[in-house]
């Protein structure tokens, strides 16, 4: 994917690599999607690709809905890229990605309460 | 000669007994069963309705035909009617018959739907899948009665001298279609349009499941889902509407009989899409 034009250009001239996994279950499940090495350096966007927005994930705080295509999925990265300040990672990036590795990004109980970059 | 009360308990017991074998799977000896009430009660549709389902788990369409034919003759009540309808639909579909299989797989699906019985989602299936292979076979007999006409009229234009564009050359032994001039070719081609497979328009499929609908219901948003996968939704992903994302529950859903109606059109004009429904 495109780095977006953004008002900052932050990641305009940058293009992204994601790998998104479809289970079973869906759409009932989202999709697993992360951004594959060198990911965004972006604050909701760790080291190891695991992206923190709430449209990815379903259950009790998450966003995910079956009708959510997966054009709407990229759109919303794109705009969430867009609405960067600052190219930083998430407090805590190396703590996390020493801890959760691999894994499916699914595993991790996210908290969305940030709305804003 | 009507039965006697005896007639009729006996011949109750000997249903019940053939629904039991049916229901393990057993269904030779239920047949057995069921024969044996009707010699006792010739009038009774349920019994050569059973006796029906029975033969087509053993795929016996004539014992099917013979039996859904007799149950329909004595005039049964709703339920008999569809059953026998349905097992109709597959006998004559079986052999090939698929007008009738569909005329009468029609009859099934509306008296079930007019009963609410669950066994309307498995005839929508088996007239779907009746519908495309009726389309199959006409299309194929359009597309050759077609051929037969491009080759006459390529004939006659050559007799009288019209310049025809060069013929083109056989491919895997298989001689091409003779060239006609553009303004033929034109024609022929709007008139094998109806039956090329396009894709679906998307007011006709469900969001969830990307397929054209067979039950669509509505959201008091006004979007229309499946219904199975919006009841699927709600239970495992969550009580919202899925592009809204309002609350939801399944009290609020109400039939979209009207799309319904529109989807049962565009079928019909474009009976290839019955293969996506199938």
């Amino acid at each position: 994917m495109q780095g977006p034009e953004g008002h900052g250009r932050l990641y305009a001239d940058e293009v992204f690599r994601l790998r998104i996994e479809f289970g079973e279950q869906y759409p009932l499940d989202p999709p697993d999607v992360i951004f594959l090495s060198p990911s965004p350096i972006h604050p909701h966007i760790y080291t190891n690709g695991h992206i923190c927005l709430d449209i990815l994930y379903s259950g009790h705080n998450g966003g995910w809905s079956p009708a959510l295509t997966m054009s709407k999925v990229v759109l919303s990265l794109r705009s969430m890229l867009a609405s960067a300040t600052e190219k930083k990672r998430p407090p805590g990036d190396a703590e996390y990605c020493a801890r959760v590795g691999n894994r499916s990004p699914k595993l991790t109980r996210w908290m969305f309460e940030d709305d804003k970059v | 000669m009507a039965p006697t009360a005896g007639d009729r308990k006996a011949a109750e017991e000997l249903k019940a007994e053939g629904n039991t074998l049916f229901s393990k799977g057993k269904y030779a000896a239920a047949i057995e069963r069921y024969t044996e009430a009707i010699t006792l009660c010739p009038e009774w549709a349920v019994l050569y309705v059973n006796r029906g389902m029975a033969a087509r788990k053993r795929a016996d369409w004539d014992r099917v035909e013979a039996d859904a034919g007799a149950a329909l003759a004595l005039g049964p009540g709703v339920r008999e009617a569809m059953k026998g309808h349905y097992l109709m639909g597959l006998a004559t579909g079986a052999r090939g018959d698929h007008e009738r299989s569909t005329q009468h797989l029609r009859k099934a699906l509306d008296a079930a739907r007019e009963a609410n019985d669950a066994i309307k989602d498995e005839i929508w299936r088996e007239l779907a899948t009746a519908n495309y292979q009726h389309w199959q076979a006409e299309s194929g007999a359009r597309r050759a009665s077609h051929a037969a006409l491009r080759r006459q009229l390529a004939e006659l234009l050559r007799q009288n001298g019209a310049d025809l564009p060069p013929q083109p050359p056989a491919q895997h032994g298989v001689s091409a279609q003779p060239a006609l001039p553009p303004e033929w070719s034109a024609l022929f081609s709007q008139a094998a349009w109806q039956d090329v497979p396009s894709e679906a328009p998307s007011q006709f499929t469900c969001p969830l499941t990307m397929e054209i609908f067979r039950d669509p219901v509505t959201t008091p948003s006004g979007r229309s889902y499946e219904r199975t996968a919006l009841l699927e939704h709600l239970k495992k992903v969550g009580r919202f509407d899925p592009i809204t994302r309002q609350q939801l529950t399944e009290e609020a859903l109400v039939p979209n009989v009207s799309l319904r109606a529109a989807i049962e059109v565009y079928l019909e004009e474009h009976p290839w899409a019955w293969g996506e429904v199938k």
